[in-house]
Formats: structure tokens, sequence, C-alpha cells
């Protein structure tokens, strides 16, 4: 744990923080378009959350160290590391995320939670028909950053078991397994569908699963990352896909 | 001599086309057998398995609906040739490819040449969906055009990776790349665009998802699409190519202006049919009186259909005939027309613009049409149309509505004096026809009801399974707590809900069942079909009588009261009732 500090500034340096530009670049774009949509929480969820995405997408390669190797047997803990690495991405990935909020709520009550009273009142206006219709001008802020929170765990967790098993630089990889993950989860049946908004009962009850999907996700990635010196990445591996073979880089 | 021939390296003969053609036959192999490939091919299965579940094949549909999840193809292979065409600027691989013989360009054009397969890949699977909705009974006829901007869309994605990795090479490249289109289609078709613009905006994506009008009403200009596809297309193979050379630029600058040039006159050309799109005309020509319709009249009914999708009357004869026969007075002296509109028109009439809509609907059916019977309450699967039209008829065999009622709303202070509470009045008696409101009446409290439920159930085993799983597998709660604004408690039960996710409830606007007269028919099914029908002409008038309750209905059927259920409704004010009159 002395070390700590000293780790810090070298492993800060090594994070490849190039990859949040264009990330943020996309992400920003994403919610300027979801600004463009009308006051109504229906209409603007989708493009935040490909906002969420692009961010999470620059979260992936938050792992990438070529150095892996050689850095396997220094004295300090791969999980030092990586929680230097982790806090650090997720610090900028977090005000990148804001900043989607922001931009993506204006002209909107940007809330923590759309209080429940609200949402029934508008359901039971006769002249319903969904929530876009009766006006629901809230932003919902908190179940954003729940969301975000929760993919940006899965992304992290997605990268430590490629890392692991494939590749010392698996922000390439992570990305596509995200977005196969992300497409596939659009396409679930709706009971079981993670994506909800507040027209739906699966909103309320969605929330809890986020936490549930958050907290295993992140003891996933720790667990994954915890120590590779046992694990296959200082050893030849050659994946039976020639795509994600790895040029093994020890000699 | 022989030993110096033998040390002399291989002469490299190969033209540059025909290095393009062997690198491409690598590049191809790698691009259908990368993991983003496989995944976006396996969930673009997944995708087309949903479509062709539950409901019936309509062809000017399902080129647009095969199309989209082929967008899946092209962005998994967006990322894999995106990834490919940035090789050369990997550390890694970089000195391997300087001493390569094929120049830059050459690797590039023999990387576009490989997008083919993708492609095929993509024609190869939506010809095996459509082929197998062609053995499906299908109606009306495949809009080729919509069915090619599939694959069309997969060749763009698949350009445009490598045309971006070739231009900007990192590897977040591709996959940003692929939320930016996301997002740029998103964005036009986004309302708020299009309330700006136009509804031409939509157009501007590389696929254009169905509208909620049939394809019939909902103008899509997908010759004009295409262009726009294949303008687009060259346009980023030719920035592809810009780059890694300064041979032959002067060709290649031509061509991009030449492809923007057509982009911009593909734009142009949809703009403009917009423009010129008359959608009320549209609709008139498929509402009476100006419909074309195909009319078979059978014993007591006569259906009528749109010309394009009257191979369905059999299928609809098949559901009403059983169910009309079922009644002791089948007919009533009466004709029942089963006609098939535009579900809009059924829309705009519940919403209370359809005010010119004078003439009786009749047993309305819509556009869509589904077969099977799922496994859930939820209608995805198809099973909501049969039992819909059956319980059409049911309804009009025990003499309920089959029109809307008409009448006003009028808003009224709460007992606060400051909530308001709005209230349906049926009646039109001098009430300007702006004014005029339609609403479905409710079936609550109505024995009737549970009769008219039994009977749509007896007409197929899949309309029968629709009414179990309504019950069995509730997608709902049966009875669920509402609160009040001043937060108060009520208890409400559940409507049926029989939404086909398509905007086509059933049986149409006119009725609104609840779940608690289904709680009851559902009871009749587990009991002998000719020991209940029995019962149910015995007892007909009785039964048919609208002031009789469901609980009477429930002794002259010999049923027991669901003591839980009926002491919880005992509670329940269900909040449909403010809204919808009572049927007469």
């Amino acid at each position: 744990m002395r070390l700590t500090p000293q780790l810090v500034p070298p492993v800060l340096r090594a994070t490849p923080w190039v990859g949040f530009a264009p990330a943020g670049v996309v992400a920003i774009g994403m919610a300027w378009v979801a600004s463009r949509q009308p006051p109504d929480t229906m209409a603007r969820l989708l493009p935040t959350r490909l906002a969420v995405l692009s961010v999470a997408i620059g979260v992936a390669f938050a792992f990438d160290d070529p150095a892996a190797v050689l850095s396997d047997p220094a004295p300090s803990q791969l999980i030092l590391r990586r929680l230097i690495r982790t806090l650090s991405a997720t610090l900028v990935a977090s005000v990148l995320v804001l900043a989607v909020v922001f931009v993506a709520s204006a002209g909107m009550d940007l809330v923590r939670v759309i209080p429940a009273e609200l949402v029934t009142e508008a359901i039971q206006d006769p002249t319903f028909d969904d929530l876009a219709d009766a006006g629901l001008p809230q932003f919902p802020g908190g179940r954003i950053a729940l969301e975000a929170a929760t993919v940006f765990a899965i992304t992290l967790a997605i990268a430590a078991g490629v890392s692991r098993r494939v590749d010392p630089e698996p922000g390439r990889i992570t990305t596509s397994v995200l977005l196969g993950v992300y497409a596939a989860s659009w396409m679930v049946p709706d009971p079981y569908k993670p994506w909800a908004d507040p027209s739906d009962q699966r909103w309320e009850t969605g929330a809890g699963w986020w936490w549930a999907a958050l907290v295993t996700f992140a003891l996933v990635a720790i667990a994954l990352s915890w120590d590779t010196r046992n694990a296959s990445l200082g050893h030849v591996w050659r994946s039976p896909l020639p795509a994600i073979s790895v040029a093994h880089r020890s000699s | 001599m022989t030993a110096a021939a033998t040390t002399t390296p291989p002469q490299v003969s190969a033209s540059t086309a025909q290095m393009a053609l062997q690198l491409a036959r690598i590049e191809t192999r790698r691009a259908v057998f990368h993991p983003a490939t496989i995944v976006g091919f396996a969930l673009a299965v997944w995708a087309m398995w949903g479509l062709s579940r539950g409901e019936a094949p309509v062809l000017n549909r399902a080129g647009a609906n095969t199309s989209l999840p082929l967008a899946l193809i092209g962005a998994g292979s967006l990322i894999a040739v995106s990834e490919a065409s940035i090789r050369m600027w990997r550390t890694e691989h970089s000195e391997a490819i300087d001493i390569a013989p094929a120049s830059p360009r050459t690797r590039t054009t023999g990387l576009l040449i490989a997008a083919s397969s993708p492609v095929g890949l993509a024609l190869v699977l939506q010809s095996a969906v459509l082929g197998l909705m062609m053995l499906n009974r299908p109606v009306t006829t495949l809009d080729w055009w919509d069915a090619l901007a599939g694959p069309a869309t997969v060749a763009l994605l698949i350009t445009a990776g490598v045309a971006a990795g070739r231009w900007a090479p990192s590897r977040l490249t591709g996959p940003l790349l692929m939320v930016l289109i996301l997002g740029l289609s998103i964005l036009f078709g986004s309302y708020g665009i299009r309330q700006e613009f136009g509804d031409w905006t939509a157009w501007l994506a590389p696929l254009v998802p169905l509208e909620f009008d049939p394809v019939e009403i909902a103008f899509r200009p997908t010759a004009r699409h295409m262009l726009y596809l294949i303008a687009l297309i060259g346009v980023f193979a030719t920035i592809a190519l810009l780059r890694g050379g300064t041979r032959r630029r002067v060709i290649l600058v031509s061509s991009l202006a030449a492809g923007l040039g057509l982009v911009v006159v593909g734009v142009a050309l949809q703009s403009r049919a917009f423009q010129r799109y008359d959608f009320d005309q549209t609709l008139a020509a498929y509402l009476p009186p100006d419909a074309d319709y195909v009319c078979d009249k059978r014993a007591t009914v006569t259906y009528c259909a749109y010309p394009a999708y009257q191979g369905w009357i059999e299928e609809w004869a098949a559901l009403v005939q059983p169910v009309v026969e079922l009644a002791p007075d089948s007919s009533h002296g009466q004709t029942l027309v089963v006609r098939q509109y535009p579900t809009r028109a059924l829309d705009l009439l519940a919403n209370g613009s359809g005010t010119h809509m004078d003439y009786e609907f009749g047993l309305a059916t819509g556009m869509w049409w589904g077969r099977r019977a799922g496994g859930g309450s939820s209608a995805e699967w198809g099973d909501a149309y049969p039992f819909g039209m059956a319980l059409g008829a049911a309804s009009w065999t025990v003499g309920l509505p089959l029109e809307l009622t008409a009448g006003t709303w009028s808003q009224e202070l709460g007992p606060d004096g400051q909530t308001e509470s709005h209230k349906f009045v049926p009646g039109v008696e001098d009430v300007p026809p702006e004014e005029v409101s339609y609403q479905a009446c409710t079936t609550s409290d109505q024995g009737r009801a549970i009769v008219a439920l039994w009977m749509a159930a007896q007409a197929s085993p899949v309309s029968e399974q629709h009414l179990r799983n309504q019950i069995e597998n509730p997608e709902y709660p049966l009875v669920e707590e509402f609160r009040n604004p001043d937060g108060s408690v009520v208890y409400g039960y559940q409507g049926l809900h029989g939404s086909t996710g398509t905007g086509q409830p059933y049986p149409w606007y006119a009725l609104d069942f609840q779940i608690r007269e289904a709680y009851y028919a559902y009871q009749l099914l587990s009991r002998p079909d000719d020991q209940v029908l029995d019962l149910i002409h015995a007892n007909w008038s009785r039964l048919t009588d609208p002031s009789t309750t469901t609980l009477d209905a429930v002794t002259i059927l010999g049923l027991e009261p669901i003591a839980g259920f009926e002491d919880q409704l005992s509670l329940a004010e269900n909040l449909r009732f403010e809204f919808n009159p009572p049927c007469d």
C-alpha cells in the first residue's frame, strides 16, 4: 500500500485517455440529439442512453496496458493498478455523463427520480395516449446515472475478463462484446428487458435490478482483476478464430 | 545456375486487380468469421425469428421488416472491417505490411470487395425469411426496393467503416461510428426534427422502419431511397480509396463529386415526393364510400376486404361463423358486416378526430392479422387477432353495440374545488360537430360479457388459448392500486388487455371488456362445452339482457363467485367507469 501514491502518476500516464476525446464528442453529440426532441422523458431517453454507450466505449479502453506482461512481476499488485485506472476512468466518464445529462435535459426539469404520482396522474388522464402526449417534462437524471454506472461496470468486467484470458489490450474486443451485449439487451422480450420508460411497470422494479447488476459486475471486475499471474496472459494463447488471435509480445 | 535460380526471390507478377482480388479473398474470410460479424448475424437471426412469430405475412411490409434486422449484420461487419482497415497503422503489423507488394489503395480495394461477403450473408438470410413468408399464405406484394434497402445498408455500413478506418485510424473508430450512425438515424426520424423540417427527414437514415399506418397509407419513397443509398455507398468507397495513393486522384475526386451530386439528387427526390403526397386523399381512398372492397356474403355475415387482402376472408369466416352459430337466434334478423379498415381510421375516430366518418363500422378489422397462440398474455404472438375477431362476432351475437358511443367530455371541479375530473356524457343532441367525441362503452358488470367471452374462446384453439393466457399469465396484476393526486388509494381491476402491438386493439374501440368477466368465462372453459352451451341456450334472454349483472350470470351459469376476488372487487372502483359509459 505504501507504493500506491508512487504508482498513481505512471499508471495515469499509461492509461489511454485519448479514447475519451472522440467518445466524449460523440456522447455530447448524442445528448444534443436528445435536446432537439420535445421536452418529454420518452422522446429523450433513447439518444441519452446512446450517449452513455459512447462514454462506455471510452471506458472500454481503460484497462489497455501493452506493458502488462512486463509489469506482471512488479511488486505492485494488478488490482491496485486497475483500481487507479478504474477510479480515474470512471471519474472522467462521470464528468461526461454529467455533461450529457445537462445537455440532454435542456428545457426540462432535471430530477433524480420522477415522482410516481406524476406518472400515475399522467396515465390516469382520460386523454392519455402516451406520456409524450400527456406531458412529463421531468428528466430522470438519477436513473440515467444508475444505468450509466451499471453499463460502465459491465464494460470494465468484460475488459477485465478479456485482458485476463485473451489480450493485454482488451479495449478492441471489449467494445465489440459490449455492443453485442447492448444490442441483445434491447432484443429480449419485454418482461425481461432491462430498458424501460416511466410509463412501463418495469420502470419502478427495474431500478432494483440495475443496482443488483451494478454490484454484481463491479464484483466480477474486481475478481477478474485480482491477479493475473496464474492466468494464461503470460503464455501464448491463440484463438481458433483468427481475428482475436493475440500476437504475443514477450519475445 | 540451379542453385542461384532457387535462391532468387519470386517475382511478383500479379496485376493490381489480381492482388486486390486475392486480398479480397483473404479479407472476406476474416470479415465473415470475425466475432463481431458472427454476433451481428446471430442477433439478426434472432430479430428475424421475432418477426415471423406471430403476425401473418403481409408482403408489402415484409421488405422493411426484414431489412431492419440486417443492420445488425452491417453493424458487426462495420466493426470487423474498420479493424481490418486500421491494421496497417497498428504497430505490430506495420513492418510486415510495409514490405508487402500491395499498395495501401490495393488493400483498400480488396477490403471493399470483401464487403460483398457480409452483404451476401444478409441476402441469404433475408431470402430465407422471405421464402418462409411466401409459403405461409401471404397477402399483398413485395416491395423489392424496400427489401433491397437492407443489404444496401449492410454495404453502406461496411464502406463507411472502411472509409472511417482509413482516415481516422483508431481502435475507437468502428464502435463510435456505429453509435454515430445510429444516433443520426434516430435524429432524422425523431419527432422534433420531423415537425421542424417535414417527414422526409426520416428518409435520410439508411433504414426507415414502418410507420403506425400500413404501407398503403404511410408514404414510402423506396425506389428514390435506393438511389440515395447507392450514391452514399459510392461516396464512402471513393473516400476510402482517396487515402493511401496519389495515382488517379483526379478520377477519384471526380467520382466523389458525382457521388455527392447523386446524394443531393436522392435527397431532393425524396423530399419532393413527400411534398406531392396527399395523406388525406390517400386515406380517403381506403375508407367508405371511396374504398375498393371485395365482399363475400356467407349466411348472415358479409366479409369485406381490400382486394390485396382477400386471402384473409377465409380465415375470418372460419372464426366468425362458428361463433355466430352458437347463438339460438344467430342473426336477429340482421346481417353482420366484417369490414377492413386502416387502423388510423379507428384511431382518429376514437380520439374524436374522425367526426367526418358518419357511417357504421360494423365489425372492424385492420390490415394486420395473426394466427398463432403464444405462451403469455402479451399479444406479440398474434393470437389477439383471431380472439378479437371472434369476440367481435360474439359481442354482436349477444347484442352488444359494435359502434362507438358518441358524446362529449365535460370537465367538473372535484370535491376540493380544484381538482378537475373528466366525465364522458353520451348523446350528441344539440352538440356542435366539432365537440363530438367517441368513446368505447364498458361491459363491466354485465352478464352478457361472460357469455361473449366464452363464445369467442370457442371459435378456435388459438382464441381459447388467448383467453386462458389472459388469466393464467397476466401481464399486469388483475387488481391494482391507484394513488390519487390527493394521496388516497383506490383499487381498480384491469381491463382485458388485448392490444396487438400494432396499434390495433381488439375487437375494436367500441367495447371495453374487463378482466372480472374474463375470469368467469375462463371458469366456464373447464366445463364440457355442450353442457355450458345448453345452459346458455336455456337462459339466453336473461343472459343477454343488459340489466343482468355479472353476479346474476354467475348464479345462472352455476359458477361459484370467487370469494377473494369479489371481496377485492367490492372495494374496487374501476377508474375506467368514469370514462366509459355502460353499454346499452
